[in-house]
């Protein structure tokens, strides 16, 4: 999935829209360096490698996507970019995985 | 009459990266639909199986199947887990004009539901060729089911959901007792394998075939009791060594695997010792595995087991907490287990276990405690299974005496990798969790 089409998942404003995991229906582990998300509604097992479970482990409820991006770019020095980080959300997203509403700030 | 049979795809809520799972493979040879379709061709008809789940088919190729094929029946077999898809498959058939039954073992048990549509004409309930022959003879005969066909449950045109099994399980159906079962196993053709695209098949990890049919034990968690009753019968060994022979020669599969599928492989040993002894009198070079109790070993057995080609055994472990053992109705203890792994181990074969959690008196922490525990075991394969309510089991039947309760009838769901059922001792997300533990601890590197 490419930042555009990232895009057009979450909108023109995905730098407000806010991020969070879907407790009700997302259970995660930690095994090693690798992150275990299994999404027990629509049904889905998940292994996150390292750059994923970065990303994923910014998700609190608060941050909006747009922060998270420049937290994580911040965090790794640019090797994982803005447009990692929108597509993984995107993607987590069709897969219910979490969920974004616009922020209302 | 031309005749279609169909095994619909799995469900789409399969979950995703059931790669992670090991499972007896979910995608194997058609074995009931199969059969049924040589009793149809001994019956002079012309026949096509479609078996959308081995090579992936999607549904405009199944619609260009059936529009070109034209079918005057066709049989759609169902778990639970694939009926919605079943009942696709009914619908395309219906609406190229053929007529419809189902079985399997979703409506063995939910017949009403399947025949509440206009799209199923027919159900057949537990073994089928029976049935399907009696059904066949019918309808070349231009009549209608009788309704003494037993193990046959015809749709009037006028019946809908409505009509429901009462309190005493009568039913505005008629009979809807199980069939008699076929005593001689032997009596029917082996199964039409020209009739499948092979190929798919022979790249599979393992080629399956039964050797027997149902099982004497009580397992309330099993709808084998309910669809088959517990009467065991059983292929002569000498009929399952040709079959195999056949097999291996016919798809240059020598040196593969087989998985035999009956559902408790030595609950008669001196079965499995003739089938040991047939397989080497006919020269059948393959390497097996087979599915059984914990009780139903020993170490002679194991041992000729092995020199014959298993290489694995895959017990029915269930749990690791002897409570819960004997609660189910499993009927057996965790020394059972313990001796039954090292047995298989000092014969040397590979041995792989299964376990369910979500047994309605488990807590969260029982469940912590199965998981944990059953690294003790050092099996070289884990599967575990979250508990599905099969139509069929008393969980299902009975929920209120089990102090759960069944809030999603999504029959998608029925797939022991989503969790179904809640009662006053965990929720849904305590199995998940559960889950997930198990998949660090026994599968994930």
């Amino acid at each position: 999935m490419s930042l555009t089409e990232g895009r057009e998942i979450l909108g023109d404003d995905w730098r407000v829209t806010r991020v969070r995991i879907n407790h009700q229906s997302v259970v995660s582990r930690r095994k090693g360096n690798k992150l275990v998300v299994y999404e027990f509604d629509v049904g889905g097992f998940y292994v996150l490698n390292a750059s994923a479970q970065l990303i994923f482990e910014q998700i609190d409820g608060d941050r909006t996507l747009g922060q998270i991006a420049d937290r994580v770019e911040g965090l790794t020095s640019g090797t994982v970019s803005k447009c990692d980080v929108v597509e993984l959300v995107s993607e987590l997203q069709q897969l219910k995985v979490i969920l974004t509403e616009r922020s209302a700030s | 009459m031309r005749i279609l049979m169909m095994n619909p795809a799995l469900s789409n809520k399969f979950p995703n990266g059931r790669e992670l799972i090991h499972d007896v493979d979910l995608i194997h040879l058609p074995m009931g639909i199969l059969y049924l379709a040589g009793v149809a061709m001994q019956g002079g008809h012309d026949v096509r199986v479609i078996d959308m789940p081995v090579s992936n088919m999607g549904w405009t190729e199944v619609e260009r199947i059936v529009d070109e094929f034209r079918p005057h029946l066709a049989g759609v077999t169902t778990m639970t887990a694939t009926f919605p898809n079943a009942m696709r498959c009914a619908r395309i058939a219906k609406a190229a004009g053929a007529r419809v039954v189902m079985g399997g073992a979703h409506v063995t048990f939910e017949y009403a539901e399947a025949l509440s549509s206009d799209c199923v004409d027919y159900v057949i309930k537990g073994e089928g060729e029976q049935a399907f022959a009696s059904l066949l003879q019918m309808l070349v005969a231009g009549q209608a089911p009788d309704g003494k066909v037993s193990g046959l449950i015809a749709r009037p045109a006028q019946r809908r959901s409505r009509d429901r099994l009462d309190d005493k399980g009568a039913s505005s159906f008629g009979d809807t007792s199980l069939p008699k079962r076929i005593r001689n196993l032997d009596s029917i053709a082996f199964p039409p394998y020209d009739l499948l695209d092979m190929k798919h098949y022979v790249e599979l990890e393992a080629l399956g075939i039964h050797t027997s049919r149902g099982c004497p034990y009580r397992c309330d968690f099993c709808t084998i009791q309910g669809q088959w009753g517990r009467q065991v019968t059983w292929r002569s060994a000498d009929e399952v060594a040709r079959e195999m022979k056949w097999l291996v020669d016919r798809y240059a599969y020598r040196g593969r695997e087989f998985i035999f599928y009956d559902d408790t492989f030595t609950v008669n040993r001196a079965h499995v010792l003739d089938i040991c002894d047939s397989m080497k009198r006919w020269d059948v070079d393959v390497r097996w595995k087979a599915m059984t109790r914990v009780d139903r070993v020993d170490d002679d057995l194991l041992q000729r087991m092995k020199s014959s080609g298993c290489f694995r055994i895959i017990y029915g472990i269930e749990t690791t907490n002897e409570e819960s053992l004997a609660k189910c109705g499993k009927d057996t203890h965790i020394r059972d287990v313990f001796a039954a792994v090292r047995m298989a181990k000092e014969a040397g074969l590979e041995v792989a276990g299964y376990f369910i959690i979500g047994f309605p008196w488990e807590t969260r922490d029982d469940m912590s405690r199965v998981i944990d525990t059953m690294g003790a075991l050092e099996l070289d394969e884990y599967g575990l299974a979250m508990l599905a309510p099969y139509p069929g089991t008393p969980y299902f039947d009975h929920p209120e005496r089990f102090g759960i309760s069944i809030p999603d009838r999504d029959w998608e769901r029925f797939n022991h990798l989503l969790p179904i059922i809640e009662s006053k001792n965990f929720t849904r997300k305590d199995q998940a969790e559960a889950f997930v533990d198990y998949l660090c601890q026994h599968v994930i590197d």
